[in-house]
């Protein structure tokens, strides 16, 4: 990898650790190998949100071109969210992408993460389903993402409704995220989400 | 000077008259059997001429002989001591009672006539013994330069003919080597001792002479000024971390890497080739890449500079100083006139024509061009600067007139195209 990425990787992992987000345990980077290439990142679910009291795992690609082109990153934890995928945890976010400065480091690209959790932005979506639970139905797309806060990042509010709903399908033979998936797609509706899941 | 190399071909009774240059050195393997001379009175037949005027480059390490013609040479000429200025003997030198004194005697100072061709004040200028002091040497150094072209005026005109007093202004002379710190004659030098300056802390102010004194003074203020400036320049640039590669930049390596590259719009601090490169980053758009990477506040250009600046009336300065010196640069894409410059007026660089007079700027032009349905488009030809400028000045530089163009084509186009479907599809 071209010299000044590793350098750059190498700085910012210094700043990260000491930085005051680390010490509120609000962001945390993790280094996967020694090319500085991989890195685990993680983030707490923004207090006031439904992501509340999660940790949400993602995976930070570093190109060779670093620090002129963004760091890749997506969510390896599940997430209920407009920005991300349900589905492959991809994350529609500008600075990720065109609007990338090469002022930018880890730790505001975690920040920046961390903010959009808590400001979804509904009109720009990346999962179209989810999008359209926020707009539509936000009670429900609340309640939702909390229960897979819970289920997959380890949140605190456990939702007893959804939990039997899951165990309902569950018991009809389907898998146990796909019939999560299917019940978050269907606004929380068993038959439809049966429907669903059948076709 | 040459005279050395072609002695071999000389006939021997030339030779035996003609000083050995080995031996001279003390490495003659002849010996007695050796066809040159070897007695020291004979003159050397390769006496290097820089040696004899002062001032050999090449010191011991000369091809030619550093030994004195008889005519100029005394046996028991005083060499001085290592430490002791060694140029003070030059002339001709008789032992004691003629020779030069460079010891105050109490009344007048004894003067002998020289036949050296420098005589003593110029040596005294010489820019080696003066570092760092160019006023002692201003009026004439004598450089390498002056010694291998003995027409020139400069030296020339200081050779003292046989019978001047060139020891006349000795006493109204700063002593060289006092201002430097050690002088061997100490309270008993021929030349004036001076008064410490308060600025530099040498003895170099001349105790009588005024203008002297103040020449020196403003160039010492001036000299603390800079260095004033210099130091502050460091002070504010030492601790600058470039915002994309995270070094700081004066601690980069190589050398030619610490470099700054100052936003014209902005406070933000990179390192020159980190913002160039991201710049000229392509994957993203214009507009992005002309923000700053911090703050995102567009600049039109980066300056290159040596120290941090950050105040406007420093930046104004820096950018002022780079347009000048861009200015005088011929443009590439101008060519002297035969090419074409994107950035037309708006450019930085020179664009002066082949016989050296500005070019006059391009009027925009405005060309006809047939669409894909076979109409006239008027297009007006735009600068490559136009496409930098916000979006909003971007409209305000199209001429009006233009503008109206397109209205009028634009109206026409949905005249002759009711159908409006058909301009979405294209």
């Amino acid at each position: 990898m071209a010299n000044i990425a590793i350098q750059r990787i190498q700085r910012e992992f210094k700043e990260v650790v000491k930085s005051e987000e680390v010490a509120k345990c609000s962001i945390k980077v993790e280094l996967l190998n020694d090319s500085y290439t991989e890195l685990k990142g993680e983030i707490a679910g923004p207090p006031d949100t439904p992501y509340e009291g999660g940790t949400f795992i993602l995976e930070i690609k570093i190109p060779e071109t670093y620090p002129f082109n963004p760091p890749k990153v997506k969510f390896l934890t599940r997430i209920w969210h407009p920005n991300i995928s349900s589905v492959t945890g991809a994350i529609c976010l500008d600075i990720l992408k065109d609007q990338w400065a090469a002022a930018m480091t880890l730790r505001t690209v975690l920040l920046s993460l961390q903010a959009l959790l808590s400001a979804a932005e509904p009109d720009d979506p990346q999962d179209a389903v989810v999008a359209r639970q926020y707009k539509e139905a936000n009670d429900i797309f609340k309640k939702t993402a909390s229960h897979w806060t819970n289920k997959y990042a380890g949140g605190p509010n456990c939702d007893k409704d959804y939990e039997d709903k899951v165990t309902q399908l569950q018991s009809m033979g389907f898998d146990e995220h796909k019939a999560r998936v299917s019940l978050s797609t269907c606004n929380w509706n068993v038959e439809r989400a049966t429907e669903n899941l059948l076709s | 000077m040459a005279e050395g190399g072609k002695s071999t071909a000389i006939s021997p009774g030339w030779s035996s008259s003609t000083l050995c240059r080995y031996f001279v050195h003390g490495a003659c393997r002849e010996g007695e059997k050796c066809s040159y001379s070897h007695d020291r009175q004979d003159k050397p037949s390769n006496v290097c001429r820089f040696y004899l005027k002062g001032s050999c480059t090449y010191g011991n390490g000369c091809r030619y002989d550093h030994v004195k013609p008889k005519s100029n040479y005394h046996e028991n000429t005083w060499m001085p001591p290592s430490n002791k200025p060694p140029p003070l003997n030059y002339g001709e030198t008789k032992p004691f009672g003629n020779m030069v004194s460079l010891k105050k005697s109490k009344e007048d100072v004894e003067i002998v006539t020289v036949v050296s061709p420098r005589p003593p004040d110029e040596w005294v200028k010489a820019t080696e013994f003066v570092p760092g002091q160019p006023y002692q040497c201003s009026t004439v150094p004598f450089s390498y330069s002056n010694a291998v072209d003995t027409n020139r005026d400069g030296p020339k005109a200081l050779i003292i003919q046989e019978g001047m007093d060139p020891y006349a202004d000795l006493s109204k002379l700063v002593c060289p080597f006092f201002a430097q710190g050690h002088c061997p004659y100490e309270e008993d030098c021929a030349y004036i001792h001076g008064d410490i300056c308060e600025m530099c802390g040498m003895p170099v102010l001349h105790p009588s002479d005024l203008d002297q004194r103040e020449k020196h003074n403003s160039e010492c203020m001036k000299q603390l000024e800079q260095d004033m400036e210099l130091s502050f320049a460091i002070a504010q640039s030492k601790d600058k971390v470039c915002g994309i590669c995270m070094d700081t930049i004066l601690d980069k390596e190589p050398m030619t890497e610490r470099r700054f590259g100052i936003m014209s719009n902005c406070n933000h601090t990179f390192c020159l080739s980190c913002i160039r490169k991201w710049r000229g980053a392509r994957q993203f758009e214009n507009k992005i890449v002309r923000a700053c990477p911090e703050c995102r506040v567009t600049s039109d250009f980066v300056t290159p500079s040596k120290y941090w600046v950050e105040s406007d009336e420093e930046k104004k300065k820096l950018i002022q100083g780079y347009k000048k010196a861009l200015s005088a640069k011929p443009c590439m894409y101008f060519k002297k006139g035969e090419g074409e410059c994107p950035f037309n007026e708006k450019c930085f660089y020179l664009h002066a024509n082949e016989d050296g007079t500005i070019a006059t700027p391009k009027p925009r032009q405005r060309r006809r061009r047939q669409n894909a349905e076979g109409d006239i488009d008027l297009i007006s030809q735009m600068s490559l600067w136009d496409f930098f400028e916000e979006r909003q000045n971007r409209v305000l530089l199209l001429e009006l007139e233009s503008e109206l163009d397109n209205l009028l084509l634009n109206l026409r186009l949905s005249d002759i195209d009711s159908d409006s479907d058909f301009d979405d599809f294209w």
